[in-house]
C-alpha cells in the first residue's frame, strides 16, 4: 500500500430538504484515503454511503466542508469542471450497472474514452484489451440486455478503467447479483487493486469484501462510528 | 463538437432508430409544416415575380409617365413633350385587354405602340428572316390599318399564322385584324406571361374608339435632367394630365400581394408551429424516459453543456430530415398552390399570369433556417431541463415524474399574461404596412394558451374521474387520473391541439362572419336582374363605356323599370388607387341599400342623392384615415372639387376603397358624360335571359359586352370568394393532422412508458377491451382538454384576425359572427381525431408481453 493520499475529506458534510424537513447525510465527516488503497465502506441503507461516494467521486457538492481528490479541491468546481474531473479521475461502478441500452459492450465500455476525445481507434483498441481483461471478448458486439447481470457488471467495470483513473468508485457492485456471481466481481475488483495498483472505494453490505479490504469504515446517521 | 457527434450516433440516433414509426410521424409532421410553409410562399412569390417582370416589361426604360385620370391624355401633346429640351425620347401608348373570337377565352393585352419612337423604351421586335421582311412588316403596322403582330405563344394557341386575319373583340368594337408578324422572345413579348399583341397606336385609338386620346406618355429625359425640368414638363401639360414615375402603381399592387403573402405565411407558419410542439413533445418525453440514461452520461463525464446539445441535437436531427424530407414535397404543394393564388391575387389585387414557380435561393434558405431554427427552439427547454439533471441520479435506480405539475400554476399566471398583453401589443400601428402587432399578439395568444394546458389538465385529473367513473367505470376513472398524473408528457400534446383548434375555430370564425357580411353586402348593395358593361372593365381600369346607343336601348326599354346606371374612375390620391363610382344612388336606394357604418341613413342618402357630399368606402376610410364630417378634395380632368363625407359604407371591392357620389352631379362637375355600366331591373313578369339573349342578338357582334343574369353574378362572386379560401382551409386541415400526430405520437410514447403498469393491471384482471378503452378514453381526454382551452384561444384569434389582421392589411371588417356549428365541428372533428391518433397506441398496449414484463428488469 502507497502512503500518497488520493482523497482528503475534512469535515464534510451533505445536507437536504426531505419533506421541507432538512436531513443530514453526512454530517461533517473527515476521511483520508492513500493511493493504492482498498477502502470498503459498510453501514445500513440510509446510512449516507452512497452520499459519501456521490461526494468523493464529483457526482455531488458538499454542504459544509473541504474536500480534495488526487489534488484538486472539489468545492471549488462548476458542473463543467467537475464532469472533466469525473471523466479524467473517477471510474464508477454501480449497482445497477449503468450500461447504456443502445450501445454494444464494446462501445460501452469505449465510451468515456471517446467523450474524452481519444482517437476512436485507440479507444476501441483499449476497450478491447479491457474486455479481454474481463474475459468479455465474445460478449464485444452484445447489446447490454443480451448479457447476463454478472458479463454487465464485468462491462460496468471494464468501462470504469478505460481512462486510467485513480479512483475506482463502487457503489453496492454485487448488489443485483446472485452470490457465486458476487463473488467472482469481488475478485475481478481485488485483482484491479492487488495487482494493477488502483485504488477503490466501495460501499457494500457484502461480508466477501472484509477480507479483501485493507480498511473497513462503517457509516450510521452520516457519521464514521 | 465532435464529442455531440459521437453522443448523437451513438446515444441519440440509436433511440430514434429504435423507434422507426414513431420518428418518422415526427419528422413528416415537420415536413408537412416546412413545406406547406414553403410552397405557400414559393407560389405568391411566383405571381409577385411574374406581375413584376410583367410590369418592367411594359415600362421599359421610362422614367416618367404622363397619364391622366379617367379622360386620357391627348394625343398632340407627345409632339409637344418630344421637344421639350429635357426629353429624350417619348412614346405613346393605349392599351387594352382585349379577346380573340369568343368572349370565353382568356384575354390578353393589345399594346397599341409607335414602332418607332417605341425602341428607346422597349423590346418589341419582330421576326424576320431578313432586313426587308422586317422593313416589310414595321411598314405594313404603320400603314394598315387594323393589323397586329403577337407574340408566338399567342399565335401557336390559337393556330394563327402570318397573313391570317382574325376577330378582335373589346368593348367598343370588333373588328378583324391582320397578323403581319411574330413578336420576338423578349422585352413586352415576356409580358402577361406572353399573352401579347402589338398594335399601331393609330389602329389602337380606332379600334378602341379613343381618336386623338392616349393611355400614357413614357418619357425618357436627359441625365442631366433635374428637378427644374419636370417642374417645367409639368407645366406644359394639361390640368388633367400629370407626370408620374411609372414604378409608382405597381408599388401599391406589390404592397396589396405583400400583405396577403404575409397572411398566408402567417396561416402556413401555424402548421410548422403545430409541427414544433411535436418536436417538443417527442424530445421532452425522450428526455424523460432517457434521464437515467443521461445521468450515467453525465456520471461518466459528459459535459452539462454537451448535454444540452445532444438534445438540441435531436431537435436540428427533427428539423433537418423534416426540411429535406419537406422540399420535394413544397415543390409538388407550390404546383398545386399556384393556380389557387395566382386565381386570388387576380381577383383580389391585380392580374397576374404565372407560368410555373420560381425557385428563389432566399426563400428556400429562409425555409431551412426557419425549420431547423424551429426545431430547434422545440427541443430548447427539454435540453436545459436535462443538463440540470444530476449526474447522481445515476446511482439511483428510481425514475422521476418531473416537477411541471409543481410549476402549472406558475405557468397558468405566465400565460394569462401574454394574452392579456396581446391585446395592447395588437393594437400597435401597422410595421411597413403590415400588422406585425397583430401576427406578434396571435403567437402571444397561441403560446400563452397552451400554458394553460397543464393547469387544465391538473384539474381534468381531480375532478374527471369521480365523474366519469360513472360514465366510462374504471377505465375512465384510471384514463382521467393518469392525464393529470402524467402532465409533463400530455400538456405538450394538448398545446398542439390547443394551436390547432383555435387556428380551426378563429378562421372559421373570421371566413364566416367574412361570408354573411359579404353576403349581406350582395344581396343589398349588388342589386339588380341583369348587369351589363363593356368586356373586361374591370382589368381595363374602367376606362371604357357603354356604346350610347347600347345605353340608350337600355334606358328606354320598356321592359326595363328601373337602371342604375353609373360611371367608374380609377384615380390616384395619397400614392394609393382608389375607385370613384359615380351612379344614380336613387335607383339604388330604391331597390337595396348601402351598409352604412354609422349615421341617421335616410339623412345621409338624401344628401348623397342630392349630390350634397359623398360616401366612402371602409376600406377608404381605414387607408386615409378620413370619416364623415371630414373634406375630401377630388380632382378630375382638370377640375377640383372639394367634397364633404357624408358616410362610411362597407364594401368588399379590393384596390384602396371606393368613394361614392351621384352620377348627375358627377356629370355636371366633371364633364365625363359616359355610362360605363348598367345595372338593370325589369319590370315584373319579364325575363332577364330573355332580355340577354336579346341584347345579344343586338349588339353582340359589334361590341364585347359582359351581360350577367344578377343571381349568377352574386353566385359567381360567392364561388370567388370560396375559391379564394380554398387554400385557408388547406392550412388548417393541415394544422389539425400535424396536431393529430402529436396526440398519436404522444400516447404511444405514453403507453411505452407504462408498458409494465399495464401489464401488471392486466395481471390482475384488466380485460385487453378494458386497456384499449382506457387508452381511448385518454386521448379523447386530452382532446377535450385542448378543446375547452382552443374555443376560447380561437375567439380571441378571431377577435385579431377580424378587427386587426384584415383591418390593418385590406382596410375592411366584418360583422362579427360565431357560428355556432364551429364549435360543434371542431369538436367532433378533434374528437374524431384524437380517437384515430389512439387507435395504434391502444393496440400496442394490449399487445404487452405479461410473462416478460413481470419477470422484472
Amino acid at each position: 500500500m502507497k502512503t500518497d493520499k488520493i482523497v482528503i475529506a475534512k469535515d464534510l458534510s451533505r445536507r437536504f430538504l426531505l419533506g421541507g424537513q432538512p436531513v443530514k447525510a453526512i454530517d461533517k465527516v473527515s476521511l483520508e484515503v492513500g493511493a493504492g488503497e482498498f477502502l470498503v465502506l459498510k453501514g445500513k441503507s440510509g446510512s449516507g454511503k452512497s452520499t459519501l461516494l456521490s461526494l468523493i467521486g464529483g457526482l455531488d457538492r458538499p454542504s459544509a466542508g473541504t474536500l480534495e481528490v488526487s489534488g484538486i479541491d472539489l468545492s471549488g468546481l462548476g458542473p463543467t469542471q467537475l464532469a472533466r474531473f469525473r471523466r479524467e479521475h473517477m471510474g464508477f461502478v454501480f449497482q445497477t450497472f449503468n450500461l447504456l441500452p443502445t450501445l454494444s459492450v464494446l462501445e460501452n465500455v469505449a465510451l468515456p474514452a471517446l467523450l474524452a476525445d481519444t482517437h476512436p481507434e485507440n479507444a476501441f483498441e483499449k476497450a478491447w484489451q479491457l474486455l479481454r481483461l474481463a474475459e468479455l471478448e465474445e460478449r464485444a458486439s452484445h447489446k447490454p440486455s443480451e448479457i447476463s447481470g454478472g458479463e454487465m457488471q464485468r462491462t460496468a467495470i471494464a468501462r470504469a478503467l478505460i481512462n486510467d483513473p485513480t479512483l475506482i468508485i463502487a457503489d453496492e457492485p454485487t448488489g443485483n447479483l446472485d452470490s457465486k456471481t458476487g463473488g467472482r466481481i469481488l475478485g475481478f475488483i481485488k485483482d484491479l487493486n492487488r495487482s494493477m495498483g488502483r485504488t477503490v472505494v466501495m460501499a457494500t453490505h457484502s461480508s466477501d469484501a472484509d477480507a479483501m479490504a485493507h480498511r473497513i469504515l462503517r457509516l450510521q446517521d452520516g457519521r464514521f462510528t | 463538437m465532435q464529442r455531440i457527434a459521437r453522443l448523437l450516433r451513438y446515444f441519440s440516433l440509436r433511440h430514434l432508430l429504435q423507434d422507426p414509426w414513431r420518428t418518422a410521424i415526427v419528422i413528416f409532421g415537420v415536413a408537412v409544416g416546412a413545406s406547406v410553409f414553403l410552397s405557400v410562399r414559393l407560389a405568391v412569390d411566383a405571381s409577385v415575380d411574374a406581375f413584376t417582370r410583367s410590369m418592367d416589361h411594359l415600362i421599359g426604360k421610362a422614367d416618367y409617365a404622363v397619364r391622366a385620370e379617367g379622360t386620357g391624355v391627348p394625343d398632340g401633346l407627345f409632339a409637344v413633350l418630344s421637344s421639350h429640351p429635357a426629353v429624350a425620347h417619348a412614346a405613346p401608348v393605349l392599351s387594352a385587354y382585349v379577346r380573340f373570337q369568343d368572349l370565353d377565352q382568356e384575354p390578353f393585352l393589345l399594346l397599341g405602340i409607335d414602332p418607332i419612337a417605341e425602341r428607346a423604351f422597349r423590346e418589341t421586335r419582330w421576326v424576320a428572316k431578313d432586313r426587308a421582311e422586317a422593313w416589310e412588316t414595321l411598314v405594313g403596322l404603320l400603314t394598315r390599318p387594323f393589323t397586329l403582330i403577337t407574340t408566338q405563344g399567342l399565335a401557336r394557341s390559337w393556330g394563327l399564322k402570318r397573313g391570317d386575319e382574325v376577330l378582335v373583340m373589346h368593348g367598343h368594337n370588333i373588328a378583324r385584324f391582320e397578323l403581319l408578324g411574330l413578336l420576338d422572345e423578349e422585352g413586352a413579348a415576356l409580358s402577361e406571361g406572353g399573352n401579347v399583341a402589338v398594335c399601331d397606336i393609330a389602329t389602337a385609338q380606332e379600334f378602341l374608339k379613343r381618336p386623338g386620346m392616349l393611355e400614357r406618355i413614357d418619357l425618357m429625359l436627359w441625365p442631366r435632367a433635374g428637378a427644374a425640368d419636370t417642374a417645367s414638363i409639368q407645366k406644359i401639360l394639361p390640368p388633367s394630365c400629370k407626370l408620374v414615375r411609372p414604378h409608382e402603381g405597381k408599388e401599391a399592387s406589390l404592397s396589396l400581394i405583400r400583405a396577403y403573402r404575409m397572411n398566408l405565411s402567417v396561416l402556413s407558419f401555424v402548421s410548422l408551429f403545430v409541427g414544433m410542439f411535436l418536436v417538443f413533445s417527442v424530445v421532452s418525453i425522450n428526455a424523460a424516459r432517457r434521464r437515467q440514461e443521461t445521468a450515467i452520461l453525465l456520471s461518466l463525464g459528459t459535459e452539462p453543456t454537451q448535454a444540452f446539445l445532444l438534445f438540441l441535437g435531436e431537435g436540428l436531427v427533427f428539423g433537418l430530415a423534416g426540411w429535406v424530407i419537406g422540399f420535394p414535397l413544397s415543390l409538388f404543394l407550390a404546383d398545386r398552390f399556384l393556380r389557387i393564388v395566382c386565381a386570388t391575387i387576380t381577383t383580389l389585387f391585380v392580374r397576374v399570369n404565372v407560368e410555373a414557380i420560381i425557385l428563389s435561393p432566399q426563400e428556400i434558405i429562409a425555409s431551412f433556417v426557419i425549420t431547423l431554427s424551429v426545431s430547434v427552439m422545440a427541443a430548447f427547454v427539454p435540453a436545459r431541463e436535462t443538463a440540470r439533471i444530476p449526474p447522481q441520479e445515476a446511482l439511483s435506480s428510481e425514475t422521476f415524474e418531473r416537477s411541471r405539475r409543481l410549476k402549472a400554476p406558475t405557468l397558468a399566471l405566465a400565460g394569462a399574461a401574454l394574452i392579456g398583453l396581446s391585446f395592447p401589443v395588437s393594437w400597435l400601428p401597422p410595421v411597413f404596412d403590415m400588422p406585425a402587432g397583430g401576427y406578434t399578439a396571435i403567437f402571444m395568444i397561441f403560446v400563452g394558451f397552451s400554458m394553460l394546458a397543464p393547469g387544465v389538465l391538473i384539474l381534468f385529473g381531480r375532478y374527471l374521474p369521480g365523474i366519469v367513473a360513472k360514465i366510462f367505470g374504471q377505465p375512465g376513472r384510471l384514463a382521467a387520473g393518469y392525464l393529470g398524473g402524467a402532465v409533463s408528457r400530455t400538456a405538450v400534446a394538448v398545446g398542439a391541439l390547443i394551436t390547432a383548434i383555435a387556428l380551426f375555430i378563429g378562421v372559421s370564425i373570421m371566413v364566416s362572419s367574412f361570408r354573411n357580411t359579404m353576403n349581406t353586402w350582395l344581396e343589398q348593395n349588388v342589386v339588380g336582374d341583369l348587369f351589363v358593361r363593356p368586356d373586361a372593365c374591370d382589368i381595363n381600369q374602367y376606362r371604357d363605356w357603354l356604346a350610347p346607343e347600347v345605353a340608350h336601348y337600355l334606358l328606354h326599354h320598356d321592359l326595363i323599370e328601373d337602371a342604375y346606371v353609373y360611371n367608374r374612375t380609377i384615380m390616384e390620391k395619397d400614392k394609393g388607387p382608389f375607385l370613384l363610382e359615380a351612379g344614380r344612388i336613387e335607383s339604388l336606394w330604391r331597390h337595396g341599400r348601402f351598409l352604412l357604418m354609422g349615421g341617421d341613413e335616410t339623412d345621409i342618402m338624401e344628401k348623397l342623392i342630392q349630390g350634397k357630399g359623398v360616401g366612402i368606402s371602409e376600406v377608404y376610410a381605414s387607408r386615409t384615415g378620413l370619416g364623415p364630417g371630414d373634406r375630401l378634395d377630388l380632382s378630375l380632368g382638370g377640375v377640383h372639387r372639394g367634397w364633404e363625407i357624408l358616410g362610411v359604407f362597407r364594401d368588399y371591392r379590393t384596390g384602396g376603397g371606393v368613394v361614392f357620389m351621384d352620377l348627375r352631379t358627377f356629370q355636371e362637375i366633371y364633364k365625363k358624360p359616359h355610362v360605363e355600366g348598367a345595372n338593370l331591373f325589369v319590370k315584373a313578369g319579364a325575363s332577364p335571359h330573355t332580355m340577354r339573349a336579346d341584347l345579344m342578338k343586338l349588339f353582340g357582334d359589334k361590341y364585347a359586352l359582359s351581360i350577367t343574369i344578377g343571381d349568377d353574378l352574386r353566385r359567381d362572386i360567392m364561388k370567388v370568394f370560396d375559391d379564394t379560401f380554398s387554400i385557408t382551409y388547406v392550412l388548417m386541415g393541415i394544422a389539425l393532422l400535424v396536431a393529430a400526430l402529436g396526440v398519436a405520437t404522444t400516447l404511444s410514447l405514453l403507453i411505452r412508458e407504462r408498458r409494465r403498469q399495464l401489464g401488471l393491471m392486466m395481471a390482475v384482471g384488466a380485460t385487453v377491451g378494458q386497456i384499449r378503452r382506457m387508452v381511448v378514453l385518454e386521448a379523447l381526454f386530452m382532446g377535450m382538454a385542448g378543446h375547452i382551452v382552443g374555443i376560447w384561444c380561437g375567439l380571441v384569434l378571431s377577435y385579431f384576425l377580424i378587427f386587426v389582421i384584415n383591418k390593418q392589411s385590406f382596410g375592411w371588417t366584418f360583422v362579427y359572427q360565431m357560428p355556432p356549428w364551429t364549435v360543434v365541428a371542431s369538436f367532433v372533428l378533434i374528437l374524431l381525431a384524437a380517437a384515430l391518433a389512439a387507435i395504434p397506441p391502444a393496440r400496442a398496449a394490449a399487445r404487452v408481453n405479461l410473462a416478460e414484463l413481470l419477470k422484472g428488469e
